[in-house]
């Protein structure tokens, strides 16, 4: 639904700094207000992707290099 | 295959929410839910267990729930919602704008004009340790007698000292971490306490013993700026111990559940 948008607001940048991408996956992921919509994430999703960021932060690095 | 509206947040009146990228808004009243059409092939139950898997999937979009969120929180308060609040249908979130007016009223009161700032106290150890052996009189001092003394004797002290060093740096720290507390508690503003960051997720090969968001109106962020210099400058530790500023953000921390 949303490609349109695609090019203003998914695409983040590698080499912008990671300390804030780590801090927005944070905040998006573990902050925030939870409301019961119909479908919600649960807890022990979050969880799992928590665990997951070092894997993000490796993916980065990994891109940065590729860019070169 | 059918959409779902994935929300992002809610605030109050009618307000410019960023243009050509499919965010939509809902009025109830006094209040305005922002959300956009998602596709059940990416968000439905059946679908997003295995995206969650997919650190590139969730870090795009994370980022972009951010964005958006960080645009609509440039010209007022919101409430931001968590990652992946998804109705199935346009009257299921009308109804929970409907319902929920109340507190959401309530809690857009309480944040006002004011954004979330994180302010975070690092250190590095290495730095820190070299920085005290070069600075630190008592050590200097006895690095100068450590060079004098005899083979056997330079052994012992010399692990005396390795230890004294280290004591000298968690004190430090302390006294770094507990200057900024109180910088903080002095701005009279909300403050919350997070847990410290591990490195891994920071990303920072610094250590984190700070982690704290505070609420503060957007034009005191000069203050903040002002705080932030004079915690760096005060202690002179150059790079070894440092306060770092993020924001401003929309309150992630400061708001409540229902």
């Amino acid at each position: 639904m949303s490609e349109h948008g695609e090019l203003l607001f998914d695409e983040y940048e590698p080499e912008s700094d990671k300390v804030l991408l780590s801090e927005v996956l944070d905040k998006v992921l573990n902050t925030g207000v939870t409301i019961s919509g119909d479908l919600i994430l649960g807890v022990a999703d979050v969880d799992l992707l928590y665990c997951g960021v070092r894997i993000v932060l490796t993916s980065v690095d990994k891109m940065q290099e590729e860019n070169k | 295959m059918a959409d779902l509206y994935y929300a992002y947040g809610v605030f109050e009146g009618i307000r410019d929410v960023p243009e050509g990228i499919g965010i939509m808004v809902e009025h109830e009243n006094q209040l305005t839910m922002a959300f956009e059409l998602v596709s059940e092939l990416e968000f439905g139950e059946d679908h997003i267990s295995g995206n969650l898997q997919d650190m590139e999937w969730v870090t795009k979009k994370a980022t972009r729930h951010q964005r958006i969120l960080e645009a609509i929180n440039q010209s007022g308060g919101v409430i931001p919602f968590s990652f992946g609040t998804i109705f199935k249908t346009r009257s299921a979130l009308l109804d929970s704008l409907r319902s929920r007016e109340a507190y959401f009223l309530q809690t857009l009161s309480f944040l006002g004009n004011r954004k979330e700032w994180g302010i975070k106290l690092y250190y590095s150890q290495s730095l820190l340790q070299k920085w005290i052996q070069n600075n630190d009189p008592v050590i200097v001092q006895r690095l100068a007698q450590l060079e004098e003394a005899t083979p056997g004797k330079k052994f012992i002290l010399k692990k005396q000292l390795e230890g004294e060093v280290k004591t000298r740096c968690k004190d430090r720290v302390n006294e770094a971490r507990k200057a900024l507390h109180d910088a903080l508690m002095s701005l009279k503003c909300e403050l919350r306490m997070n847990e410290n960051v591990s490195s891994d997720l920071s990303g920072r090969k610094e250590t984190n013993v700070l982690n704290t968001a505070i609420l503060l109106e957007e034009e005191r962020w000069a203050e903040l700026n002002e705080l932030a210099l004079s915690q760096n400058q005060k202690w002179g530790y150059g790079d070894s111990v440092f306060v770092e500023v993020t924001g401003p953000w929309p309150a992630y921390n400061f708001v409540k559940n229902e």
